[in-house]
């Protein structure tokens, strides 16, 4: 599954992976925001994508039409930027304005002339100065402060420090002074060439030592003042030196850093701005199976979920664990949503050893078997906060898809196959840049703490079906074969939550169920646009009387829940009943500890209830004649039936 | 990598950078029988196509180009050569 998110090295923020990839359309769907009177919402939508510099440019230029035809670009929220650069703006000015649509920002920027970064900020009449600015941005890069060599004079070094950091103060006092705005001061990515080598650490004056003296000096210089910092230096080095700056297209045309990288800056600053304006995320809502450890607690039980040290699939959740964690500290509100029975979705916050996440660190828990999105938009109620507030961390692609589609303000990134990288994407994606922090941000969490209480749901989100049928469901029915028998065993033994009567056979068992002409037997595969979930249910059907069966074994994997593929196998059992002349089929319901999810399931799918014993079970019936079961919207295909024509049965 | 595929894939790019479905280039195109392919776009053009083939131009190279035929050839040398 998700065969295109490439996560290793600079991959990651050379392609912004967490964002989905943009849709075969995206250009026709350009095309027809040009004529949209009020396009803001739609130009925000095909923002929110993974866009080259080539598709920035196109959401740019849409942007800039929109403005200079005075059309509205609400809901965005307007944003006056001013640049000033040693370097050519031409190409990041684009890459700006189109990510900042992604952070719900309508930007205009205003720029100096190539080199003039003085004379703009000095001159009261220059366009910086003009303009009515909520920020201006000063992208001076390390070819910007042209200072005389000072190798091995560390006083002169010291002088030389001085004068940089005063050419910056003046520069961001008059613009405090004449445009009363904010600077956002972009701090220094050193060269990727060294002068001695590891000595140009220890040497004073060196290009290394003073960008590193510099650097500080800004930090130190920002904290407390109304200005922010920019740190381009810890972006350069996340990808490295040598990626970050391009000496060729420096030469080429005055590109400050290497065009790979548009994007990735771009979308820095975006967030920088959004967080300016009060934007930036505040709350993580994280799903629990195989995203907060590994594997699933209702089969797999407390003892078998990966989450210990010294596994490094373990370590890899509980590394996610501790950020999670870390980012509570400094304000995060964290929540729950899971595909999950409360009690036994609580049972490793309570009773495994290693979890480092506790129920008291949630906000709101909401492990049930309802959608989502009505389970988003109760935590949001809730905790009185926006939609535009929330992130999801969910592992599964098809949760992932729900939430977008029908609650597109809240943000979901892309997560890989390996958790080990689950802490890397979250914070690559940057969804809680701060531009200050306070002594309130640490009781933050604690402000919203109520003891992972349960919202109860008010409504259920109607439109789900539509949805459903854009998965492009695939599910493909065959009887027990040899091939499938190792995987129908290991269901048949380790499912315990969808699983009606959670019998337990070995594979000679199965096998002789295969070769019993008394029984019939479905093995179902799921395939959808995200890629192939593989066998996700199991069905034993026995043969009780010559015109009835007994559904001895129906058991799902709880990773397809929610998508009526269980009506679609209903519907695949009463076609092969009604062709070998069977008239009725009963179900029963045997409760385990586990399987409640299930209780209502016989009733849900239109049996009539025949019996109730005194252990719990329930009995039901089907005629299959008169049932008016209808499958999911999804595309079924047969293999390995002995009559072919059952498919239109 | 066969000219005709060379073409294709640069047609494809140029769409892109310059925004037009329409436009289909020839060897014997230059920048000033298109509009707005000025030495912005140019450097817009000429990265692009560096990351689709994953090859490299120098300045020398690229101040060399005189038509899209020559560009072509260009390409064609150079993937051939780290193919």
């Amino acid at each position: 599954m998700n065969s295109g998110f490439d996560v290793a090295g600079t991959r990651l923020y050379q392609s912004l992976s967490w964002l989905p990839r943009p849709p075969a359309d995206f250009v026709a769907r350009c095309r027809a925001l040009e004529a949209d009177p009020a396009p803001g919402s739609g130009l925000q939508a095909l923002a929110v994508y993974a866009l080259d510099e080539n598709d920035l440019h196109r959401l740019s230029a849409l942007i800039t039409g929109a403005r200079h035809a005075g059309k509205s670009l609400s809901p965005l929220v307007p944003f006056r930027l001013g640049i000033l650069s040693n370097a050519t703006t031409d190409f990041i000015v684009p890459a700006l304005i189109a990510s900042a649509a992604r952070h719900g920002i309508a930007l205009e920027c205003f720029t100096s002339a190539y080199g003039q970064v003085a004379q703009a900020a000095l001159l009261p009449d220059s366009e910086i100065n003009r303009e009515q600015l909520d920020a201006v941005l000063i992208a001076v890069d390390y070819r910007g402060y042209l200072l005389a060599s000072t190798i091995g004079d560390a006083d002169a070094a010291k002088a030389n420090l001085e004068v940089a950091l005063a050419q910056l103060q003046t520069i961001r006092s008059a613009i405090s002074v004449t445009n009363r705005t904010t600077c956002i001061v972009q701090n220094l990515a050193p060269p990727a060439e060294t002068l001695f080598g590891s000595l140009d650490e220890v040497v004073p004056g060196t290009p290394r030592a003073f960008i590193h003296e510099l650097n500080r000096g800004i930090a130190l210089s920002v904290a407390g003042s109304q200005d922010v910092l920019f740190d381009v230096a810890g972006l350069a080095a996340t990808v490295g030196l040598a990626e970050w700056h391009s000496p060729d297209q420096w030469n080429l045309a005055k590109l400050a850093f290497s065009s790979t990288y548009l994007p990735l800056y771009g979308d820095h600053v975006a967030r920088i701005i959004a967080a300016l304006r009060g934007k930036s995320r505040r709350c993580l809502i994280t799903d629990l199976d195989n995203t907060l450890w590994g594997g699933v607690i209702g089969d797999d039980g407390l003892e078998a979920i990966q989450l210990a040290q010294g596994d490094a699939t373990g370590e890899a959740y509980l590394g996610l664990q501790r950020y999670l964690l870390e980012l509570r500290q400094r304000g995060v509100v964290l929540a729950v949503s899971s595909k999950n029975n409360d009690e036994i979705a609580r049972l490793p916050f309570r009773k495994h050893p290693e979890m480092l996440l506790r129920e008291e660190h949630f906000a709101i828990f909401q492990a049930n078997w309802s959608d989502k999105v009505s389970n988003i938009q109760a935590i949001a109620d809730e905790l009185g906060l926006p939609l535009d507030a929330m992130v999801l961390l969910d592992d599964n692609p098809a949760e992932r898809g729900l939430v977008r589609e029908l609650l597109p303000r809240v943000a979901v990134p892309e997560l890989p196959e390996d958790p080990a990288f689950y802490t890397r994407v979250l914070s690559a994606a940057g969804y809680f840049e701060a531009v200050i922090f306070s002594r309130e941000d640490l009781k933050r969490a604690d402000y919203y703490q109520d003891n992972a209480h349960r919202v109860t749901l008010q409504k259920q989100f109607a439109d789900i079906e539509g949805y459903l049928a854009s998965l492009k469901m695939v599910i493909t029915f065959q009887p027990f074969d040899e091939m499938g028998r190792p995987r129908i065993t290991q269901l048949i033994n380790k499912s315990n939550q969808f699983n009606l009567t959670t019998k337990r056979y070995t594979e000679p068992e199965v096998a002789a169920a295969a070769a019993d002409p008394d029984c019939f037997t479905l093995q179902v595969r799921l395939a959808d646009v995200f890629g192939d979930n593989g066998m996700i249910s199991v069905v034993i059907c026995r043969k009780r009387s010559s015109d009835l069966w007994e559904i001895d074994t129906w058991l799902m994997s709880c990773r397809v829940i929610g998508r009526r593929v269980e009506d679609t196998v209903l519907q695949e059992i009463v076609n092969h009943a009604k062709r070998t002349g069977i008239c009725k089929l009963i179900g029963r319901y045997i409760p385990t500890e586990r399987n409640q999810l299930v209780a209502q399931h016989y009733e849900k799918l239109g049996f009539q209830p025949l019996e109730a014993v005194a252990d719990g079970t329930t009995v039901w019936e089907l005629d299959v004649h008169t049932t008016r079961i209808k499958g999911s919207p999804a595309i079924v295909r047969r293999s390995g039936f002995a009559l072919t024509e059952v498919a239109n049965a | 990598m066969e000219s005709t595929e060379v073409y294709s894939r640069l047609n494809d790019l140029f769409r892109n950078v310059f925004d037009n479905d329409e436009m289909v280039i020839t060897p014997e195109l230059t920048a000033s029988d298109v509009d707005g392919w000025d030495s912005l776009r140019h450097v817009r053009l000429m990265l692009t196509i560096e990351r689709a083939f994953g090859i490299k131009f120098s300045a020398y190279e690229v101040n060399k180009l005189r038509n899209v035929g020559q560009l072509a050839k260009l390409i064609q040398d150079k993937v051939g050569v780290q193919a």
